[in-house]
C-alpha cells in the first residue's frame, strides 16, 4: 500500500501491525473444516419448510462453498496466524449458542465403592446442571462456571466421537481420558474428602451422560416432530476411571 | 487549485480513520468496566477446583507444568496464586493504579489464566481478554483514575493528552468480527435456519433463569427472535459502518443481550459483550455522557485540565 508524506514513519509501522493483526483475527475466526458445514442438511419431505427457512438454507449452501474456498486460499498463512493467536490467547472461536442442544443434558458421577466385607455397590451423584432447578439468581452465577466447564467436557467428548465416526476409527482411550479425567479425578477427591464409610474404599469413578428430549412447543408448525409428553433420561456410560 | 490524487485521498482517509486523536475518556471507561467485569469473573470462578492442578483443569492445562507442580507440592498453590494476583491486577486496573504497568499485566495474566484452564469460561471471556490488549497502546489512566487523582494532588498534572483512535478501532473491528463470525456459525446450523434455535435455548434447563417449559404462546416470538438474531449478527459489521444505522445495530444488540440476561443465566457473558459497545460511542462525547450520568464523577475522580 502506498503511503504519502502525511503518514509518519511510526504510523506506517503501526499500520502494518494493524493490518497484520486484523488479518490474523479474521483468519482465526474462520471455522475449521470439521466444524462448519460438515453435515449436509437433508430436511425430510414431510418437514414443513417455510420460505424463510428455504432462503436461509440456500444462503447457507453458498456460504459453505465460500468457506471451503476461503479456507483453502488462506491455508499457507494459517500456521503463523495460529502461532500468534495461541501465543497471545486471542483465539477467535465465536460459536456461542450456534448449535443449541435439542435435549436436556445431564451428567452424573458413579462412585464404585468396595466395602470391608468385599460388597460392591455404586452410588450416583448428579453434577450437571450444577444447581437445583429453581429461579436462578446469585448462586446460579457461581454454578454457571461449573456448568460451563462440564458443558465444555461433554462437547469435547462429542467432538471426539464425531471425528472418530467420520474417520471410521475407534474412539481413542487416551483422548477420552484427556477429556473426562479432570472431572472424574475431581469428583473422586471430593467424595473421599466427604468421608467414606469405615473400611470402604473408592475403586473407580464413572462418568455418565444423560439426555432427555426438549418438548417442541408449537409442533403444529413443524409436523415431523412429535411432542414428548413424559421425558425420560437416557444414560450412557462414557468413561470408567479406575483408581489405584 | 489541484485535485488530490486518488492515492493521496486514500492515504488521507486512512490517516484520519486510524490516527485521529481523541480524548482519553472512552479508554478510561473501557479500563474501569473491564476491571469490574474481570473481577466479577474471577469471583464467579473462585472455586479452587478451577485453579488446583488436580481440580477441574485440563490434563494439558496449568501451562503444561501440572505434573511438576504436583511433584513439588505446589499443585494447590500455583493456581490460587495466579488467581489472587489477577484479582489485584484487575482491581488496580479498575481504579487506575500504575495503569501503564497494570494494563499489560492484566493482558498477560488473562493470557495465563486462559492457558491455565479454559474450561469454566464462556466465549465472552475471550472478548474480555481483547480489551486490555487494545488498552496497552494508550494511557487509559490519564483520566478517572487514582493515577490522575494523584497527579492532580501533586499539582503535576498537565493538560489531558489526546490519544490515537486506532486501539478503539481495533476493538470495533473485533466486535464486528465476533458478531459476523457468530452469525456465520449459526447460519451453518439447521435449527437456526428453521427458526427453532431460541426455542431450544430458552427451554434448556442449563441456561433458563426461570425453570420450566416456555409457554406455547411464545413459540412464534422465539421464531421471530431467532431470525432477528441471525440477521442482526450477519449484518452488524455493515450496520455499524454508517452513522445512520449504527444506533439501530447497537440498540438491537443491547435489547437482545438484556433479554438474554433476563431469561438466561450465562455467567458474565452479557456485561462482557456490552463493554465493547463503548468502542462505538462517540469518543468526543464520552466525558460529557459520563458526567451527565454520574454527576459526582468530577468530584471523586478529577480528569485534569482539558487539552
Amino acid at each position: 500500500m502506498y503511503f504519502g508524506a502525511r503518514v509518519t514513519p511510526s504510523q506506517r509501522l503501526i499500520s502494518c501491525l494493524i493490518v497484520a493483526h486484523l488479518v490474523a483475527i479474521f483468519l482465526g475466526a474462520i471455522p475449521g473444516l470439521d466444524d462448519f458445514g460438515a453435515d449436509p442438511v437433508v430436511r425430510g419431505p414431510s418437514e414443513h419448510v417455510t420460505p424463510v427457512t428455504a432462503a436461509f438454507d440456500a444462503a447457507a449452501a453458498r456460504v459453505v462453498w465460500l468457506h471451503r474456498v476461503t479456507w483453502a486460499l488462506t491455508a499457507p498463512l494459517r500456521p503463523i496466524v495460529n502461532q500468534y493467536l495461541r501465543l497471545t490467547s486471542q483465539f477467535q472461536v465465536w460459536n456461542m449458542f450456534c448449535n443449541p442442544a435439542q435435549s436436556q443434558r445431564q451428567v452424573r458421577i458413579g462412585y464404585r465403592l468396595i466395602a470391608a466385607d468385599g460388597a460392591r455397590h455404586t452410588e450416583f451423584q448428579q453434577v450437571f446442571p450444577a444447581g437445583p432447578p429453581e429461579l436462578k439468581l446469585v448462586r446460579a452465577y457461581f454454578d454457571s462456571f461449573t456448568d460451563k466447564a462440564l458443558a465444555a467436557g461433554v462437547e469435547n467428548y462429542r467432538r471426539l466421537v464425531r471425528v472418530a465416526d467420520a474417520s471410521n476409527t475407534p474412539l481413542s482411550d487416551d483422548d477420552v481420558t484427556q477429556t473426562l479425567r479432570p472431572f472424574t479425578r475431581y469428583y473422586a477427591s471430593q467424595r473421599i474428602a466427604a468421608g467414606l464409610p469405615r473400611g470402604t474404599r473408592l475403586a473407580a469413578v464413572e462418568f455418565w451422560s444423560g439426555t432427555s428430549p426438549i418438548l417442541l412447543l408449537g409442533s403444529a408448525a413443524v409436523p415431523t416432530r412429535q411432542p414428548v409428553l413424559e421425558p425420560t433420561i437416557t444414560w450412557q456410560l462414557w468413561m470408567t476411571d479406575d483408581l489405584p | 487549485m489541484t485535485t488530490p490524487s486518488p492515492t493521496a485521498r486514500l492515504e488521507d482517509g486512512w490517516r484520519r480513520f486510524w490516527f485521529a486523536e481523541i480524548p482519553p475518556h472512552s479508554y478510561a471507561v473501557l479500563r474501569i468496566l473491564t476491571g469490574i467485569v474481570g473481577l466479577a469473573t474471577l469471583v464467579g470462578a473462585w472455586n479452587p477446583a478451577f485453579w488446583d492442578v488436580d481440580g477441574i483443569v485440563p490434563l494439558s492445562g496449568a501451562w503444561g507444568l501440572g505434573p511438576w507442580l504436583l511433584a513439588h507440592g505446589l499443585g494447590h498453590i500455583a493456581g490460587r496464586l495466579l488467581r489472587d494476583l489477577l484479582v489485584i491486577a484487575y482491581a488496580c486496573m479498575a481504579v487506575g493504579i500504575f495503569t501503564p504497568v497494570t494494563v499489560p499485566l492484566v493482558f498477560l495474566g488473562s493470557t495465563g489464566m486462559l492457558s491455565w484452564n479454559f474450561l469454566p469460561y464462556s466465549g465472552a471471556q475471550q472478548l474480555l481478554h481483547e480489551v486490555p490488549f487494545c488498552l496497552i497502546f494508550v494511557d487509559s489512566g490519564a483520566v478517572w483514575s487514582v493515577d490522575a487523582w494523584s497527579r492532580n494532588r501533586k499539582g503535576s498534572a498537565g493538560p489531558t493528552r489526546l490519544e490515537p483512535i486506532w486501539p478503539l478501532r481495533l476493538l470495533q473491528f473485533q466486535l464486528a468480527l465476533l458478531y459476523f463470525a457468530a452469525g456465520l456459525w449459526k447460519l451453518g446450523n439447521a435449527t437456526w435456519r428453521s427458526g427453532q434455535a431460541l426455542h431450544y435455548v430458552l427451554n434448556d434447563q442449563l441456561y433458563q433463569r426461570i425453570p420450566g417449559d416456555l409457554p406455547e404462546v411464545f413459540f412464534g416470538a422465539t421464531v421471530a427472535l431467532t431470525y432477528l438474531t441471525l440477521v442482526w449478527e450477519l449484518t452488524f459489521p455493515l450496520l455499524v459502518c454508517f452513522r445512520a444505522t449504527r444506533p439501530v445495530a447497537l440498540v438491537i444488540g443491547l435489547l437482545l443481550h438484556l433479554g438474554m440476561w433476563v431469561t438466561l443465566e450465562v455467567g458474565a457473558f452479557m456485561p462482557t459483550v456490552l463493554i465493547a459497545y463503548v468502542a462505538f460511542l462517540d469518543p468526543c462525547q464520552t466525558e460529557r455522557r459520563v458526567r451527565r450520568w454520574l454527576p459526582s464523577a468530577r468530584a471523586v475522580v478529577p480528569s485534569g485540565s482539558p487539552g
